[in-house]
């Protein structure tokens, strides 16, 4: 058992490491961990690399872990680093910049053999924001194909980096891991803050404990926190009692009280993750402070979709399964909905598409529920014209193109590193995708930054699927939101057997109507099976059908013999046949495939 | 006054398997093997049973029931006689491959009352009957026919089937013209069906053989329906042709989903609401029999929302179909009830008519008869 000691405020320093994906800062707070020995080498592997794990095959970066290390300097004091390692996916940068809050500096992992990447630029600027001391640390220097004067140069231009004392590392060989504890004891600054003042802790995660309730992850700026104090969320104004605080070794382990400069945990029989949102402000609820932390943001969905049980009679599951995964993800929004086409369901708000994914992966996986997911929609803006002003993330409730005045759409700025040769690629794809060319930068001789406006909603569809393919794996992107601009968007139906199906609709810019609408209709003519009638697929803008095909009238479905031994026989196997088309949705008296939902994901 | 009832002797003995077989029978010569086989039916007929209803139809079917001697047949049939009260114009049919029969034994079960034969043709090609394993050709067909009427047959069945592998629309017509002109009484028309666990099955799925796709098979049925209608045959049961007057009555009790008792290997009975099968292994059954044990499997209550759905799905076989009102005596229920919106929806898509009072299959819904036969499930 690790003896606890407290240490000064002076001897504490916090710090998070920001990287672009694959460039090695799992690895690197592994050797840290490692390196300080905080737990047993056989521990660090069981419990903080196994958790790990669990959450990168989930794939659910949406949780910042944070650990407490214990390290003797070179200079003889003991210091307590506590690294907050975090997400790095554009979908959850509200809550990476909460953790950055938490810190006081920053190392900045940079690729020796790939050099600045999309995502670095985005969380360097993000750092920079919260006025974080960076490091630069580039890794992977063991492998042939590193080149550091090349990494170091672009450090420098692009960043505005001093590297001349740059860290040189490899984190899979452990070299130069005591130089990064070293300058983090050195370079990121002492935290601020005073014990006696009113208490105000930041929480930058929480998460739902079956044991101690919800579990808000903190860093003290200002106060005392101590199990008994009744605190006090100041967004919400609601007041618990502290029944533990504690600290991260890496699992948690309680301590008497947290002040000024801690990273740790606090639980106080919390029910309910909404309670502790993201970036609220802790404080005492007896001497509160006169102000909350700055930056506290509601979230805000950004990508919704309908999720729907295959199977009418799993509704309560799915209810249960969204409940269960809110309680950990206060992100997650929902709320019930009823489609025509696939009864009761939930439209579901998330942060982004990778967020999106993992719920619908994890309600599958986890609660083993299969489930229809219909098209994407970002949140469409409508002014009436009655001058009334509607947001629409259902294209079910698009309104009557007659009330319509105007139609905004949002959109994105996206940062698209790529080598020069495929600029002309990345630019052909921009443009399909009604993206506005804003700005182009070469990075190096070889690399190019380039900077677009696109509407979220063309982002949506495989755009980075494409992007991967259109530059052989090279492109890396970013993207932030901007604004909503106006844009000419209708709603395109689609009528199977002359019914709409609502699930299948989608609301989409004009002048891709009718692409779109030829491609739905030509990939549900090879979903929908053959039926007893024929079924006439018609794609639709308002009362104008602009595409159609039709899936030809089933003839023949077996006339075998049935004599009295074939009685009981051929009853099963009809019972079989139904129930195999309960897979199917009926919409009218069509019965539809659960792939049918999907198509429209997948449009090109 | 109890309904009279149709009994089934099952004989599962084959000179060989087809390619597409997956019925109860078995490739026997053990001359040993038959005739523990016949002891053990005779034994199960002379089981007293609870019932004491007229017997109106026996039908020995197979397997070849003509693999066993014209005596063997003759002793089962006799003891049905003596146990049960067999109507004087009681239709007996035995099913018979051509190559199986001979004169003397044609004579031996036509004195013994036999009064209807039925064939299993298949097809008027010899290159597709090799293929689907049969062991006659075309010109054996023709021998056995001529002989059923020379011994005095004067109720003959062919089957036939279609979508036989590289089977096109020409090959079909021609089977069926050449049946046609045979003149039998009965012609029954299948459509293949390709069963797991059958050589067929194997080929199909390692490609050797490519089957007609539905909409041929569609094609060709279509025109047959045409045709035999043409030739004075009455489409009385989705797959079965008759001269008026020579529909089959055995049948016809399993189609309007009344009481039947079955012996032997594997072979089913349906009374007082319960369906039962005996077991289905050679062995097994013969086993039970000496042993003085029960031959059977199992047994199957059938309440009355099954009743319902068989009776529909058995009677809309047929192609005058079911009346309100029959349905309405056997179930105390107006069918209204019970599938009013299932019947609304099928005549909507041109499956299904209502005609003096009687429901039936269009020609389009004899061609789709699962997917009609699907919604009255309960």
């Amino acid at each position: 058992m690790t003896q606890i000691k407290k240490v000064k405020q002076t001897h504490i320093r916090n710090f998070c490491i920001i990287a672009h994906i694959d460039h090695g800062k799992s690895t690197l707070a592994d050797r840290l961990l490692e390196y300080t020995g905080s737990i047993s080498q056989r521990d660090i592997k069981e419990q903080f690399l196994d958790s790990m794990d669990l959450e990168r095959e989930r794939g659910i970066t949406i949780k910042a872990q944070a650990v407490r290390l214990n390290y003797q300097a070179d200079n003889g004091e003991a210091y307590e680093l506590n690294l907050i390692d975090t997400p790095g996916h554009v979908d959850f940068t509200y809550e990476v910049s909460r953790s950055l809050a938490a810190c006081e500096g920053a190392l900045l992992v940079v690729d020796a053999t790939q050099g600045v990447e999309a995502q670095t630029l985005a969380n360097v600027y993000l750092a920079l924001e919260h006025d974080l001391e960076i490091i630069p640390v580039i890794n992977k220097i063991d492998l042939p194909s590193s080149d550091v004067p090349m990494v170091k140069k672009e450090i420098e231009d692009l960043i505005g980096l001093d590297c001349e004392d740059v860290l040189l590392v490899s984190a899979k060989e452990g070299i130069g891991i005591k130089e990064v504890l070293e300058a983090v004891v050195e370079k990121i600054p002492v935290p601020q803050g005073e014990e006696k003042d009113p208490l105000q802790a930041l929480i930058f995660d929480s998460y739902f404990d079956p044991y101690k309730g919800v579990i808000a992850n903190v860093r003290i700026m200002n106060g005392t926190l101590n199990v008994g104090t009744n605190i006090k969320m100041m967004a919400s104004g609601k007041v618990f009692e502290v029944t533990e605080v504690g600290a991260f070794y890496p699992a948690l382990k309680s301590v008497k009280s947290l002040t000024p400069g801690d990273v740790g945990y606090v639980a106080a029989a919390i029910k309910n993750v909404k309670d502790t949102r993201v970036g609220d402000t802790i404080t005492d609820a007896s001497r509160p402070a006169e102000a909350s932390l700055p930056g506290y943001k509601e979230v805000q969905s950004v990508v919704y979709c309908g999720l729907y049980p295959v199977d009418g009679g799993d509704y309560e599951d799915l209810r249960d399964a969204l409940e269960k995964l809110k309680l950990n993800d206060a992100a997650i929004f929902y709320e019930p909905e009823t489609s025509v086409a696939l009864g009761f369901g939930f439209r579901c708000g998330f942060l982004g598409l990778l967020h999106m994914e993992i719920i619908q992966e994890r309600l599958e996986r986890e609660y083993e529920l299969n489930l229809i997911t219909t098209a994407p929609s970002v949140i469409y803006r409508i002014v009436k014209t009655n001058g009334e002003i509607v947001n629409i993330s259902n294209p079910t409730n698009f309104p009557n193109p007659d009330s319509i005045s105007k139609t905004f759409e949002p959109y994105i700025k996206a940062n698209i590193i790529v080598p020069q040769d495929f600029v002309g690629a990345i630019m052909e794809l921009c443009q399909e995708r009604r993206g506005t060319f804003i700005n182009m930068e070469y990075l190096d001789e070889k690399r190019v930054t380039l900077s677009y406006e696109l509407p979220l909603a063309e982002i949506i569809y495989d755009f980075y699927d494409q992007l991967k393919s259109r530059t052989r794996g090279y492109a890396s992107f970013d993207y932030e939101m901007t604004d909503y601009k106006e844009s000419d968007l209708v709603k395109l139906d689609i009528l199977l057997n002359a019914e709409v199906v609502d699930a299948l609709s989608f609301i989409v810019f004009r002048d891709s109507a009718y692409n779109r609408g030829r491609i739905m209709v030509e990939k549900l003519k090879n979903i929908i099976p053959r039926q007893m009638f024929e079924v006439p697929i018609q794609a639709a803008v308002g009362n104008k059908v602009i595409a159609r095909e039709t899936v030809r009238a089933l003839r023949k479905n077996v006339l075998a013999k049935c004599y009295g031994g074939d009685i009981t026989r051929k009853r099963k196997l009809l019972e079989k046949q139904k129930e195999g088309k309960k897979r199917m949705k009926q919409v009218g008296s069509v019965e539809i495939p659960q792939e049918a939902f999907m198509a429209v994901l997948k449009m090109d | 006054m109890n309904e009279s009832l149709g009994i089934y002797i099952h004989i599962p003995f084959c000179v060989r398997k087809c390619a597409y077989c997956a019925f109860n029978s078995y490739e026997v010569q053990s001359k040993e093997i038959k005739k523990r086989y016949v002891s053990a039916v005779k034994q199960e007929i002379e089981k007293p049973g609870d019932f004491s209803n007229d017997i109106a139809t026996i039908f020995l079917g197979g397997g070849t029931p003509t693999c066993l001697s014209g005596e063997s047949l003759k002793g089962m049939l006799q003891i049905c006689h003596t146990n049960f009260n067999v109507l004087d114009q009681a239709e007996i049919t035995i099913e018979c491959n051509p190559g199986t029969v001979d004169r003397h034994n044609l004579g031996i079960l036509r004195e013994t009352g036999v009064n209807r034969l039925s064939f299993g043709v298949q097809d008027f090609h010899d290159s597709f009957l090799k293929k689907i394993g049969r062991i006659h050709t075309v010109k054996i067909v023709q021998e056995s026919y001529k002989m059923a009427r020379e011994v005095g047959y004067q109720n003959v069945n062919l089957d036939l089937m279609f979508g036989l592998p590289e089977q096109n629309i020409h090959h079909f017509q021609e089977t069926i013209k050449q049946a046609v002109s045979l003149e039998p009484e009965h012609l029954s028309v299948y459509g293949l069906k390709v069963e797991p666990g059958t050589p067929l099955h194997q080929w199909r799925e390692q490609g050797k053989i490519t089957l007609p796709c539905d909409d041929e098979q569609a094609e060709m049925f279509e025109w047959a329906m045409d045709y035999l209608k043409v030739s004075g045959y009455n489409h009385y049961e989705i797959s079965n042709f008759a001269k008026p007057g020579y529909e089959c009555v055995h049948n016809q009790i399993y189609w309007r989903n009344e009481g039947y008792i079955g012996f032997g290997a594997g072979a089913w009975s349906f009374l007082g609401g319960t369906r039962w099968e005996n077991k289905e292994g050679l062995e097994d059954y013969i086993k039970c029999m000496e042993n003085e044990q029960s031959p059977v499997e199992k047994h199957e209550h059938i309440d009355i929302n099954t009743e319902m759905t068989e009776t529909m799905i058995m009677h809309l076989r047929m192609r005058h179909g079911i009346s309100r009102e029959y349905f309405y005596n056997r179930f105390a229920l107006n069918i209204e009830r019970v599938y009013g919106d299932v019947i609304n929806d099928l005549k909507t898509w041109g499956l299904l008519v209502e005609e003096e009072g009687l429901l039936h299959l269009t020609s389009r819904g004899v061609l789709l008869g699962n997917c009609v036969f699907e919604k009255f499930l309960l």
